[in-house]
């Protein structure tokens, strides 16, 4: 138990959010410095 | 009954509803405007006109009941929704905005005819028959659930609230067409975030803070805190847990969240809409399930879990609050009726009326039909609502089900090169039979799993088999190849075009 609730709990909140953030940060941030390095598509 | 300032500002919020209707309309007078406002939404408004048109009523009364009344088990619906909406936006908008910009597509089925190079029509005609027929039944579950609200919140009768509901979001549907209804999610998705994030921090200091919540929900029932809930790992744990998860996987591919991305005003739109879509949904889900657990601890003998956040916004939070958290409730449904009513007319004017029977007509009058099966399609739905309350999470829940039938066939469409046009009539009918089929026959037979589950399944297997033993159009591999050229991969520079 950590602050009253149990590890595989915690454990299931914290993948639930972080897996997809962890995978949206890595999506963002590559097209984001991609359009600031002015390599990648044109705007459409 | 309630107070006067509850009801002063539900009537401010609804003017501002007709006031949006009445911008948007300049926008609505040719078929792109009223369907898609021109392609030239900016991220914000996508990203939470997607989250609102996703989460209806379901998530402010369904998902906080449900919190209540399962605890930590409920955090699948986390996993699946954030995973399932992370994923649209970083694997499936890209790509399919690109297609529909190149194809001129401005609806669903007209991605995949052209996608397919369908000269027959069955695709366009299939679809739209689905797309009709899901979006009447939810469309019908909110305008019930709007009924339900008034008559909770302002003492009308159901009836009243019902025609109430649907002829506001008539008025703003019809009159602002797409735009009205994207900028009105906006605002209800903006409202909707402020109260998810404020209604659990409130509840859990009334429970006495996190630790006095956890301990006063293991006193409750420990199953409360353990993520495979009171059935642990038996067949009936996992298949909750499955068909918790599986509920996130519409958003990769139904229509009315698909019309989001060909709406967007460019692929920038896209990039900056993902990350506001993606923590978005995470205050949603979170702060839907963590009330409701704080809610169990502070009213735990409810007879229907489902008004815990009604009961916890009226006894936690001053007049003007709690007719804010009642607006929340309206506006949650308002953003998904408007979305599917536009999406239904969509199917009837542009998918059959406009490219099927291809009248001469101007888009000046195209544009007066859509506004036209707007309105036919709310009567429809009022008078679907009217004569019986429905258990109206059950209707959503299958409705969302039989939308999400198309996403099979759209991602093979985007990532599989080898899909045909034969595959993916195969995977649209064995996707949504099986949804249609699994409720009638087989679920209660087997953990009572949720229909998306085998509608995905025999969606893809349908659309896989039957795409290795038929032929692919002339040129559509060409188009693959060039679309995933200008966009890239998700995690990879684009390589230009």
């Amino acid at each position: 138990m950590i602050a009253g609730l149990p590890i595989e709990a915690w454990l299931l909140l914290i993948l639930s959010v972080g897996i997809p953030l962890a995978i949206e940060l890595k999506f963002f941030f590559t097209h984001r410095n991609e359009k600031r390095n002015g390599s990648g598509e044109s705007e459409k | 009954m309630a107070s006067a300032t509850i009801i002063g500002v539900l009537i401010a919020y609804l003017f501002i509803l007709l006031f949006i209707g009445y911008w948007g309309g300049k926008e609505s007078k040719d078929v792109e405007g009223y369907y898609v406002a021109h392609k030239r939404l900016p991220a914000w408004v996508i990203a939470f006109s997607t989250n609102t048109t996703g989460e209806s009523a379901w998530l402010i009364l369904g998902l906080t009941g449900m919190g209540y009344l399962i605890g930590a088990h409920a955090f699948w619906v986390i996993l699946g929704e954030v995973l399932g909406v992370t994923l649209a936006w970083v694997l499936v908008a890209r790509p399919f905005k690109e297609y529909t910009d190149r194809f001129n597509s401005i609806t669903v089925s007209d991605y995949l005819e052209n996608r397919f190079h369908d000269r027959s029509l069955t695709l366009r005609i299939l679809s739209a028959l689905i797309i009709f027929s899901m979006a009447a039944f939810y469309i019908a579950a909110q305008v019930t659930a709007s009924g339900k609200a008034f008559e909770s919140f302002v003492g009308t009768s159901y009836e009243m609230g019902a025609i109430i509901g649907a002829a506001i979001i008539l008025y703003y549907t019809t009159v602002g067409g797409f735009k009205a209804v994207a900028y009105s999610d906006l605002l209800q998705g903006v409202l909707m975030v402020g109260c998810l994030f404020i209604l659990p921090i409130v509840g859990i200091m009334a429970a006495g803070g996190w630790t006095e919540m956890m301990s006063g929900l293991n006193s409750i029932d420990p199953s409360l805190l353990r993520p495979m809930g009171e059935h642990g790992m038996s067949g009936l744990g996992i298949a909750s847990a499955l068909g918790f998860i599986a509920i996130g996987f519409a958003f990769l591919g139904s229509p009315q969240l698909l019309i989001r991305f060909i709406s967007a005003k460019s692929t920038d739109a896209i990039t900056n809409g993902s990350i506001i879509s993606v923590i978005c949904a995470i205050i949603f889900d979170i702060g839907a399930i963590l009330s409701g657990m704080a809610g169990r601890v502070l009213f735990p003998m409810l007879d229907d879990p489902e008004t815990i956040y009604l009961l916890m916004s009226a006894e936690l939070f001053p007049a003007a609050f709690t007719g804010i958290f009642l607006v929340v409730v309206l506006a949650a449904i308002m953003s998904t009726a408007d979305s599917l009513l536009i999406l239904a007319s969509s199917a009837v004017v542009r998918d059959v009326i406009q490219k099927v029977f291809r009248p001469a007509w101007s888009e000046n009058t195209f544009s007066y039909w859509g506004k036209g099966v707007t309105v036919v399609l709310g009567l429809i739905a009022l008078a679907l609502a009217l004569p019986e309350v429905r258990v109206i999470f059950w209707f959503v829940l299958f409705a969302w089900s039989g939308l999400a039938s198309f996403t099979p066939v759209v991602l093979c469409s985007l990532f599989w090169k080898g899909t045909t046009l034969a595959g993916a009539i195969a995977g649209l009918v064995a996707g949504f039979g099986t949804t249609v089929l699994w409720v009638l026959v087989f679920k209660e037979r087997f953990y009572d799993l949720y229909e998306m589950i085998p509608g995905f399944i025999m969606g893809f297997l349908a659309t896989i088999i039957v795409s290795l033993f038929t032929s692919k159009p002339p040129g559509a591999d060409e188009e693959f190849e060039s679309v995933h050229r200008t966009v890239g991969s998700p995690f990879k520079r684009a390589l230009g075009n």
